[in-house]
């Protein structure tokens, strides 16, 4: 029991805020209350309850072999609970149970000496006080004795409002028809065959069930060997707690069901998690303009230089999505922090819808409140989101400030080129001049013209093939990028999105362990 | 005549009600749900009947406990075992009528208890009310043996306080053990409320004990105001084999009952104590339907309202979204730089470059990248929607969960809390059909001759494309940190579209493109919304229920007066 009560314990921690709370709040009621009972003694206290007028003092009286309790004819008759003790009072017990009128009484027979007996006052009277301090005692006392009578037996309010709500502690009730002397002789059987229709519809099948009579004193002595019976076992106690107990992991497993009974992140929701928090993080136009830079970049560099200065009038598409780092081509890196702006609502709202999606997908193998929970794991703050997915992606490195050497050797081949057709060029002009002045004479040769159509049509048919070459090239660079920037972006869905689901996932596994461990 | 319209304002009672439905379980909702239940079987099981014949025979119904020897006491009283008692609880499940002969036909087809089946047998597991001639009662007169009060049998339970609300005369059957029970007690204090003509038959009483407990009796009657008419007492006799107890136990009774009967003008008094003291009591009952109806409507329209808030709220988000500026950031603000080639570039150089440029980048480029653009908006506009118009049906549905009859409403059928299959389609679908507008709005603007052969070099993609653009960034008027960026953004469009329309048509073109969005967007708002309305739809729940019961009170309050004064008036006046 003790051992449960901590597995109990722990439950009620790891589920609070996961079940409704009207289950939390019972479950650390009984909780109390079983620490309390079990540090109370091995006493058994057992309640005689019941209408009024059916006679709860008068087999009170019976039992103990005394006049203590109260009989009368005036309805109601019992106002106040009584005690009676078949040895020493435990002081502590009562005050628990909150009994102030006690009795000490010999024990009849052996057996009785660890039962503590208690008069309840009557459910069913105009009083409702009563009715109060029965409702309260009847979650404290261990063992039931129901005192029934052959008007009330089937009183909607004794098994609409008692009975029935006791059928998971058939362990620890017994049911008394009193007053049989009442009856026509022939009229006992064909009542108690009707009381245990009754109590089998109540959901307490099987449990015992007396014919007494306190005028003629039948089945008093076998009610009292009964009793004695079960204080002896001294484990009435237990089994009123442990019932307690079923109920309440009852409710747990119900509010705790899951289906499947593991519920796991499907792939695909975790993949479209992966989508939205890249398109959130502007990660596609990043890729997109990181091709079209190295593209623009690429002709830059090794382009023919004639004509390739016209394209510094194009902006870089690279330098337009990270403002501020503006890496021109060969220097530096890119900043860590920039004034990246606020990707705007669009962003925002595929943040929202990507998350939102992941724990729709997990909520939906999920209890409510289990689900709402989910929810509220993984919807974070959104803004810290935003600005860790920024910081991942600027932190990634694109490759982009890298030039390759092959560029360097492409530029330094194309002016290569330039100087042959600027030395072609020169050299025919200085041929015509020299020519002029009459200083030579005749033709310079086919060697500058040569050296300048030659250069200009290498150089064309250099930047055109470098072109293809860079094309290439920066595709497979931005597939690069592109796989780093996944694997940053998915890493901040799984510290911030993925990991808080999964705790909760295991705080629901963990929860049915200890269900299936407090069930048992 | 005033007592027709008694009857009439009783009529409409009826009919009132009989639509009324109070769906939500607030508190005390049971009680309530009783009430209306008890009154419309009062109004028709009794009041109609006995204000249209004030002179129609007495019903004295005999009710109470179970096992408090109901029957027994019936068949005594009448000296022949007409009803089964017996040791099992509850004995009595179907009601047995008890008339003279005269009186059968009153009672066999007249309108008294018109729910009722009647019987002239008993037969076996039936609730029929068998109805038994007799010579031994007086005319005028019938007898009712009811089930019992307070058995577990939730239909008998029912049953007898129908038929307790439908007499006349109570002859309220308890015994020793009983007479302290809280549901008896409940009964009477209804019967005080209400004015009936009471008599309390205190069984198997202990014959030592009889004063003392009659007078404990008598004294609890008192202090709770009933002014019961005769308070009998029979001793306590071992279980009677015949169903009968010795004739001469009963003879008071039978002998106060034979007097009641046999005088006239007595039984005319007590008809009338007892219908002027159920009409008296319906007034307050009725006041207090009206304040649960009342509460009923307040939660439904607070339901209403909190789902309602969500989407307006969501609407007045999309709409700020799309007017602020706020959407000219990522992939639509670079599609468009792309269309119209400004960036890094643009901002420091003149325009008259940039129109160079545009000629010649737009040339070749313009029509694909134009279309990027519209793409860019569909899907990035399609996301925004999607996401508010889904958290706003998240949040209403959080909203009704935080009482616990909006939960059961917004989980039962099925859930509420997230759009329906497809609805992401629907969103998307949205957005291009508002985008054919935007696009048929410049076509048609730009037939005007003179402006078309510009509208025609850029297209109408680009042009509808810019349009948007100028929709997004200033018809909500920016603010100052978007000013920078979709400022220049803005200022391109608008300066493209001057070119085409002139000042006054950009102004009036953007407005009526934002209308167009607003207005598409609350339409699927108001869609989503109709799924939670539809659930408070099928509560069937009529918002004019509070005034209908104050009418209808009101109509009864008058009605009874006048036909009181007139009932009550003395003879010859």
């Amino acid at each position: 029991m003790r051992r449960r009560l901590d597995l109990l314990g722990e439950l009620i921690h790891l589920t609070e805020q996961r079940v409704p709370p009207e289950l939390t709040t019972r479950a650390r009621e009984i909780a109390q209350r079983a620490d309390q009972r079990l540090a109370l003694g091995e006493q058994t206290v057992v309640a005689l309850a019941g209408a009024t007028g059916s006679g709860k003092s008068s087999l009170t009286n019976a039992l103990a072999g005394t006049g203590i309790a109260t009989t009368g004819v005036r309805r109601p008759t019992t106002s106040q609970s009584l005690a009676i003790s078949f040895s020493a009072t435990n002081r502590e017990l009562l005050d628990w149970l909150g009994i102030p009128s006690r009795h000490e009484v010999p024990a009849p027979e052996p057996g009785l000496a660890s039962l503590v007996l208690l008069d309840l006052p009557d459910h069913d009277s105009v009083v409702s006080a009563h009715r109060e301090e029965v409702d309260r005692l009847v979650e404290l006392v261990d063992q039931f004795v129901w005192v029934l009578d052959p008007q009330k037996y089937a009183d909607a309010a004794v098994h609409d409002g008692y009975l029935r709500p006791l059928a998971q502690h058939s362990d620890v009730v017994t049911v008394v028809l009193n007053q049989v002397d009442r009856l026509p002789a022939d009229g006992v059987a064909e009542c108690l065959g009707d009381l245990r229709r009754l109590l089998d519809a109540d959901g307490l099948p099987g449990v015992p069930l007396r014919a007494t009579s306190t005028r003629t004193g039948e089945g008093t002595a076998e009610l009292r060997r009964d009793l004695a019976a079960i204080a002896a076992r001294k484990a009435a106690a237990r089994a009123r707690l442990t019932a307690d107990l079923d109920l309440l992991v009852a409710g747990f497993r119900e509010a705790c069901h899951a289906s499947p009974a593991r519920p796991e992140i499907p792939e695909q929701a975790r993949a479209e998690l992966g989508t939205a928090l890249e398109a959130a993080a502007g990660v596609p136009e990043l890729v997109t303009a990181l091709r079209l830079a190295m593209i623009h970049r690429g002709a830059l560099a090794t382009g023919w230089p004639v004509l390739s200065w016209l394209r510094r009038l194009r902006p870089d598409p690279l330098a337009r999505l990270r403002p501020g780092g503006r890496p021109e081509v060969g220097q530096g890196s890119i900043p860590e922090h920039s004034a990246l702006p606020d990707k705007g609502p669009i962003a925002r709202a595929r943040l929202r819808t990507g998350v939102r999606g992941l724990a729709d997908a997990v909520g939906d193998q999920l209890p409510p409140d289990w689900s709402r929970a989910v929810h509220r794991a993984v919807t974070p703050d959104l803004d810290e989101l935003a600005d860790q997915l920024d910081q991942a992606v600027l932190r990634t490195d694109l490759g982009a400030t890298r030039i390759p050497l092959w560029w360097r050797v492409l530029r330094g081949l194309q002016w290569l080129l330039v100087a042959a057709v600027v030395l072609g060029l020169g050299w025919l002009v200085g041929n015509a001049a020299l020519t002029q002045l009459g200083i030579t004479s005749g033709a310079a040769g086919p060697i500058p013209v040569l050296l300048v159509l030659g250069g200009l049509l290498s150089g064309m048919l250099l930047g055109a093939g470098g072109q293809v070459l860079i094309r290439l090239g920066a595709r497979s660079e931005a597939r690069r990028a592109r796989r780093r920037l996944h694997r940053a972006v998915v890493e901040v869905g799984r510290r911030h999105v993925v990991e808080p689901l999964t705790e909760e996932l295991h705080r629901l596994d963990r929860a049915r362990q200890l269900i299936r461990k407090l069930g048992g | 005549m005033s007592a027709t319209d008694l009857a009439g304002a009783l009529e409409q009672l009826v009919t009132v009600l009989d639509r009324a439905r109070l769906p939500l379980p607030l508190d005390g909702v049971t009680g309530h749900r009783n009430t209306i239940a008890a009154l419309k079987h009062q109004t028709e099981d009794y009041l109609l009947p006995r204000a249209q014949r004030l002179d129609a025979p007495l019903l004295a119904v005999v009710g109470g406990s179970t096992g408090a020897g109901k029957s027994t006491l019936v068949n005594t009283l009448l000296g022949a075992v007409l009803t089964r008692s017996g040791v099992r609880r509850p004995t009595t499940t179907a009601p047995t009528l008890i008339c003279h002969p005269l009186d059968r036909d009153w009672f066999r087809s007249g309108p008294v208890l018109p729910g009722l089946v009647r019987s002239d047998d008993a037969p076996p597991d039936s609730r029929a009310m068998q109805i038994v001639v007799t010579e031994q009662l007086p005319a005028g007169l019938a007898l009712l043996d009811a089930p019992d009060i307070d058995s577990v049998d939730d239909e008998n339970r029912r049953l007898s306080r129908q038929l307790l609300g439908a007499a006349d005369l109570w002859v309220f059957v308890t015994t020793a053990a009983r007479y302290a029970d809280a549901v008896a007690w409940e009964l009477l204090q209804q019967a005080a409320e209400r004015d009936a003509v009471v008599s309390v038959v205190l069984n198997r009483c202990p014959a030592e004990a009889a004063r003392e407990l009659t007078d404990h009796l008598e004294q609890m009657l008192l202090a709770r105001g009933l002014r019961a008419q005769q308070v009998f007492t029979i001793p306590e006799q071992p279980e009677p084999a015949t169903g009968m107890l010795s004739p001469e136990l009963a003879t008071p009774l039978r002998r106060w009952l034979g007097q009641l009967a046999a005088d006239r003008g007595r039984r005319h008094a007590v008809a009338v104590q007892t219908l002027g003291g159920a009409l008296r009591h319906l007034d307050p009952q009725l006041r207090e339907l009206v304040l649960a109806a009342t509460r009923q409507a307040d939660a439904i329209t607070d339901l209403r309202e909190a789902g309602a808030q969500e989407f307006q709220t969501a609407a007045t988000e999309i709409s700020r979204a799309t007017s602020d500026g706020t959407m000219l950031r990522g992939e639509v603000l670079s599609r468009w730089q792309d269309l119209v080639g400004t960036g890094e570039l643009m901002r420091g150089l003149e325009q008259r470059i940039a129109a160079i440029r545009d000629r010649f980048t737009g040339w070749f480029t313009g029509s694909k990248k134009a279309e990027e653009v519209q793409g860019a908006i569909t899907d990035g506009l399609a996301a925004l929607i999607l996401d508010h118009a889904t958290a706003a049906t998240e949040q209403a549905a959080i909203a009704w969960s935080r009482t616990p009859w909006g939960q059961v409403l917004a989980t039962r059928p099925t859930e509420l809390s997230r759009p329906e299959a497809g609805f992401d389609s629907e969103v998307a679908w949205l957005v291009r059909a508002w985008q054919k507008d935007v696009l048929s709005l410049v076509e048609n603007e730009g037939r005007g001759k003179r402006r078309r052969a510009r509208f025609l070099a850029l297209g109408t993609n680009a042009v509808g494309a810019a349009l948007i653009i100028l929709v997004f960034a200033t018809t909500g008027g920016l603010t100052t940190a978007e000013v920078g960026i979709a400022g220049g953004t803005s200022l391109m469009a608008q300066r493209i579209l001057e070119g085409i329309f002139g000042d006054d048509a950009v102004r009036r073109l953007a407005a009526r493109a934002k209308r167009e969005l607003d207005f598409r967007v609350e339409n699927l708002l108001t869609e989503q919304q109709a799924r939670f309305e539809e659930r408070l739809t099928t509560l069937g729940f009529d918002d004019a229920l509070p005034e209908r019961l104050t009418d209808v009170a009101d109509a009864l309050k008058v009605a009874s007066g006048d036909a009181f004064d007139s009932l009550t008036r003395p003879e010859g006046f």
